[in-house]
């Protein structure tokens, strides 16, 4: 029989001071839970107690939310796919109780635009956050766990990539692409580059993790490599996944919007990045325009706030060094 | 530690040449840090006390007086900027240095009022200078930075605004024997920037170049045309040619807009691979000029070009110098950059902007002006753009799609939502200027048959659905095979004419029923050379006084070639049509004024509109702002001595007409 590290050890996280990972607390095999456990409380009175204790985890998901509202809303008022659309409205139109939040030159409506772009910026964040983290966390294990040449090699491919600066790499490929781009090619396009910051945090902790005694304990029951990552590890490597999945995806969002930015974006679907584009190239800024970038500005800065709380407060859960006092 | 006795080796140690003790090290590293701070914090203050730096100008100089040490104890001089004796010397309180003899490498300080910066040339290089250290004028690609302005010169030149032909390097020619013969004379007096005589010898030379070299820039045109030249003596070449051809020094010798082919320096070019020479050594000169201007920066983010005092020009009379004793070419970028940098008066010229820049940036300098202060303020371009298609690749090889796809187009529209009002629709890849209008009045019959400017949906559907294509649920046409009909259009990523139309075209499409998306990659160019675009955004430049040119490069089916085939930008929509080319061969054969030129022209267009290569969209009219801050005696709608154009090869001719305001 193979024991599980969850069997040995506490399911509360990070219950003692060693890193930013939640390290299993090595406990007698088939030791008792803590008395605690024993009269466990209501689970939603417990997460509500604990997001008190979290305001930082709070807001930002007050915040996301809000952003997912907007969207979720404003596509049930409004046929916001046709709206969008260049020819859609008169041209360099100002904020009205007609177009609320304006037109630009080409004719699309502002409003529209941004309930469309919101999700776009979400979609390729999750997307490329996801894949570059998967990415990530597949080699970082392996690197880590496995060690020695695989180690030097991930490690390697890692560390020369990672001082590139990101945005030149992704524009040389985003303007080689020959097809028509779209969220999802974009999405791909910035995880190419998402995985190495993800490969080096987690293979140092799993470097770490792999020498505690409940891994040992597991090597010597028997248990597979394959085993140990997926059943013992990972498991304990999850909150700081979930913190890293958040910081992740601002990177990504962050990343496209440059790329959008510069005109290197999906120029057939609203996106906000591409709202800039055509903003800069029209001179909103020194026409006054300022409904044109304003949109867009305000909910980059709300999506980035929402995402950096987030972090934060999951980066409590995940290390407990940052959390605070109670 | 004994206090006296640290205190006293500190004041040695501040004297020159005393050698700090170990003994001392915790004082020194503490006096050390004093003086460090000192120096930041005076270094930091004398950089904050600075006058602003005149843009580039400037700080190009720096290295060079970096590299001259004792210069720095010469006395600077301080006479204000506005004294126009001051002229010749340095003068405005951020050039206070005086200019000095330009060693190898070194660029000398030129005041800002000497300056003349012209940004963005065409919209291409976008960010930054590719091609640092590459002046093969022959190589496809090459920016339009200086070079083919104000170091090579052309052996004519045609103005098409006013219409006017203007010999340089030549002084005239004279055809024989119907058209196949040909005597040019060339001026003497032309010289090389390293002093060696421009002679018949180079023209003789860049010609067997060319023709040995079909794949160079004009290589393919001298091949075809000319059978032989001889050098009769230094000023004079006869050339023979392949067949009837009295446009041949129009075509080929007479610089306007972007075309004719330069004139290359026989004793540098020689025993060189014209493919592979980059013509750039600064230890030797190269590359060299007979224009009045000589290289002597480049970089990515801008190519220098200063005034050369022994330019045979002005040393034989022939012209007096340019005012403008240095010029900064600075790359391809974005209208708001530009802008700014037109509002800072940092540079004098830029690519075009469109109207709702050119206003907002006059508002904030009243100094800009541009060509008309009517709209559509600026210059009319050689330029028509259409929606091209590689006509090789279904479907667009039918011209029936091409027509559906010409009706789904609403002309005033794109003029409305892209051009702000300010531009006006095009019917024929011809530019309105004078000598082709002519031309354009007797097409007016025909364009009523063939209504290149119609815009009808119902036509749109009538062809489709006759074609065999079915609207889907989302009202997009499909095929029998269940594809849609894809209009994956390209267009630069920064100009002026075409970027704004890309989303306009692309939604007016959409509407019709056509999956028509866009990008704008910074490859554009040698996608559409290559055919690898299915469809795009592009102009044409050809014909500037009569109809033949444009039929020539843009439509004859000898530049056709396998799509991923590079044809150097001459029929790019790869349409292949041989009763067309035969015409076109026929009116090749004509004088310009010759009358059966008319009849032959409406005989094209009858084949031409019903195929319709490409579909007819707008004019290029190019607001250039001009900064009168530093210069004066721009070209105007009242006074179009030439186009403002800056990277077109006439700019020369602007650049020398110039005038400083102080």
């Amino acid at each position: 029989m193979v024991l599980r590290a969850s069997d040995v050890s506490s399911a509360a996280p990070g219950r003692d001071s060693g890193g930013g990972v939640p390290p299993p607390v090595d406990g007698p095999v088939g030791g008792e839970r803590p008395a605690v456990w024993a009269h466990r409380e209501p689970r939603l009175r417990v997460t509500l107690l604990y997001l008190r204790r979290n305001p930082r985890l709070v807001a930002g998901l007050t915040i996301l939310l809000g952003l997912v509202l907007f969207w979720q809303v404003g596509s049930w008022l409004m046929d916001t796919n046709a709206r969008s659309r260049p020819l859609s409205a008169p041209p360099d139109m100002e904020p009205s109780a007609e177009y609320w939040l304006g037109t630009d030159t080409a004719g699309r409506e502002l409003l529209p635009v941004l309930i469309q772009a919101t999700p776009r910026a979400f979609e390729v964040g999750l997307l490329a956050g996801f894949v570059g983290l998967m990415i990530g966390t597949i080699l970082g294990f392996t690197a880590g766990y496995f060690g020695g040449t695989t180690d030097t090699l991930i490690g390697g491919l890692a560390d020369t990539l990672l001082p590139i600066p990101a945005l030149a790499v992704l524009v040389v490929i985003a303007s080689t692409i020959k097809t028509t781009l779209t969220v999802e090619i974009m999405a791909f396009i910035v995880a190419s580059l998402a995985w190495m910051t993800p490969t080096r945090t987690i293979r140092a902790q799993v470097l770490t993790m792999r020498e505690r005694a409940y891994v040992e304990i597991a090597r010597l029951s028997g248990a597979s490599a394959f085993q140990i990552i997926f059943r013992e590890l990972l498991p304990n490597l999850l909150p700081y996944l979930a913190a890293s999945f958040v910081s992740a995806v601002g990177a990504a969002v962050l990343a496209s919007l440059g790329l959008e930015a510069l005109g290197l974006g999906p120029q057939n679907e609203p996106t906000l990045g591409m709202t800039i584009f055509w903003s800069i190239y029209y001179g909103a800024l020194l026409r006054g325009m300022w409904w044109w970038w304003g949109g867009p500005l305000v909910v980059i800065v709300l999506l980035f706030t929402g995402l950096f709380l987030v972090a934060a407060g999951l980066d409590e859960i995940a290390n407990p060094r940052v959390r605070r006092a109670v | 530690m004994d206090h006296g006795t640290d205190e006293i080796r500190d004041h040695r140690a501040d004297e020159p040449g005393t050698r700090m003790t170990p003994t001392r090290r915790v004082t020194s590293r503490r006096r050390f840090l004093a003086a460090g701070v000192a120096g930041f914090s005076a270094a930091l203050l004398a950089a904050c006390s600075q006058p602003p730096a005149p843009a580039k100008p400037a700080e190009a100089a720096k290295p060079a007086e970096a590299a001259k040490p004792a210069e720095a104890a010469k006395p600077a001089v301080t006479a204000p900027a506005q004294q126009p004796a001051e002229a010749a010397k340095p003068a405005a309180p951020a050039q206070q240095a005086p200019a000095q003899p330009v060693a190898a490498g070194q660029v000398a300080t030129i005041p800002r009022n000497r300056t003349l910066i012209p940004a963005g040339l065409g919209g291409e290089h976008p960010g930054g200078f590719t091609d640092i250290d590459n002046f093969n004028q022959y190589l496809p690609g090459l920016s339009r930075s200086g070079y083919t302005q104000a170091g090579t010169e052309g052996l004519f030149y045609y103005a098409p605004l006013n219409n006017e032909f203007k010999p340089w390097l030549a002084e005239g020619y004279q055809f024989g024997n119907d058209f196949t013969e040909l005597t040019l004379k060339l001026r003497k007096g032309p010289a090389w920037s390293d002093g060696t005589p421009f002679t018949a010898k180079d023209v003789v030379f860049t010609f067997e170049m060319l023709a040995n070299e079909p794949t160079l820039l004009n290589g393919a045109d001298v091949k075809r045309q000319v059978k032989s030249m001889q050098m009769i003596d230094e000023q004079t070449v006869n050339f023979t040619l392949n067949f009837k051809n009295p446009r041949f020094v129009f075509d080929l010798l007479t610089f306007r807009a972007d075309v004719a082919l330069p004139i290359a320096p026989e004793h540098v070019w020689k025993g060189q691979d014209p493919k592979s020479f980059k013509n750039y050594d600064p230890s030797k000169g190269w590359p060299l000029t007979t224009g009045p201007y000589k290289l002597v920066a480049t970089n990515v983010e801008q190519k220098l070009w200063d005034r050369r005092d022994d330019w045979w020009g002005s040393k034989t009379g022939f012209s007096p110098p340019p005012k403008v004793e240095r010029l900064i070419f600075l790359p391809g970028m974005n209208e708001i950059t530009m802008a700014q940098k037109m509002i800072a008066n940092e540079i004098d010229m830029a690519f075009s902007f469109t109207p709702g820049n050119m206003r907002a940036v006059q508002q904030q300098n009243k100094k800009i002006i541009t060509h008309s202060d009517q709209p559509p303020y600026g210059f009319m371009d050689w330029w028509p753009i259409a929606l091209g298609f590689n006509n090789s690749e279904k479907p667009f090889d039918d011209p029936e799609i091409r027509w559906a796809i010409s009706y789904a187009i609403n002309r005033d529209q794109i003029i409305k939502f892209a051009f702000q009002g300010f531009n006006q629709v095009s019917a024929l890849p011809y530019p309105d200027f004078a000598g082709l209008r002519p031309y354009m009045d007797a097409a007016k019959p025909l364009l009523e048959k063939y209504d290149t400017l119609a815009y009808d949906l119902k036509k749109t559907d009538e062809i489709m659905t006759r074609k065999g294509y079915k609207k889907d649920a989302q009202g997009m046409w499909t095929g029998s095979d269940g594809n849609k009909v894809s209009i994956p259009i390209i267009t630069f990523p920064q100009h002026p004419s075409t970027t704004p139309q890309a989303p306009v075209v692309t939604e007016q499409l959409r509407q019709a029923g056509f999956d028509a998306t866009f990008q704008l990659p910074a490859d554009y160019g040698a996608r559409i050379r290559t055919g690898e675009a299915k469809a795009y955004l592009y102009g044409h430049g050809g014909s500037m006084r009569e109809p033949f040119s444009t039929w020539d490069r843009l439509y004859h089916m000898r530049h056709v070639k396998p799509t991923g085939t590079d044809n150097n930008g001459q029929n790019i929509y790869r349409w292949s049509n041989k009763p067309f080319s035969d015409i076109v061969d026929q009116m090749g054969q004509m004088a310009e004024d010759d009358p059966k030129l008319m009849d032959l022209w409406l005989k094209s267009l009858e084949i031409w509109l019903p195929e319709l290569p490409d579909v007819q969209l707008v004019h290029t009219v190019i607001p250039v702002p001009m900064n009168t801050t530093y210069w004066t005696n721009w070209p105007s709608a009242k006074d179009p001595y030439v186009h403002e154009g800056f990277w077109h090869r006439n700019a020369l001719h602007m650049i020398l007409k110039l005038q400083p305001v102080s």
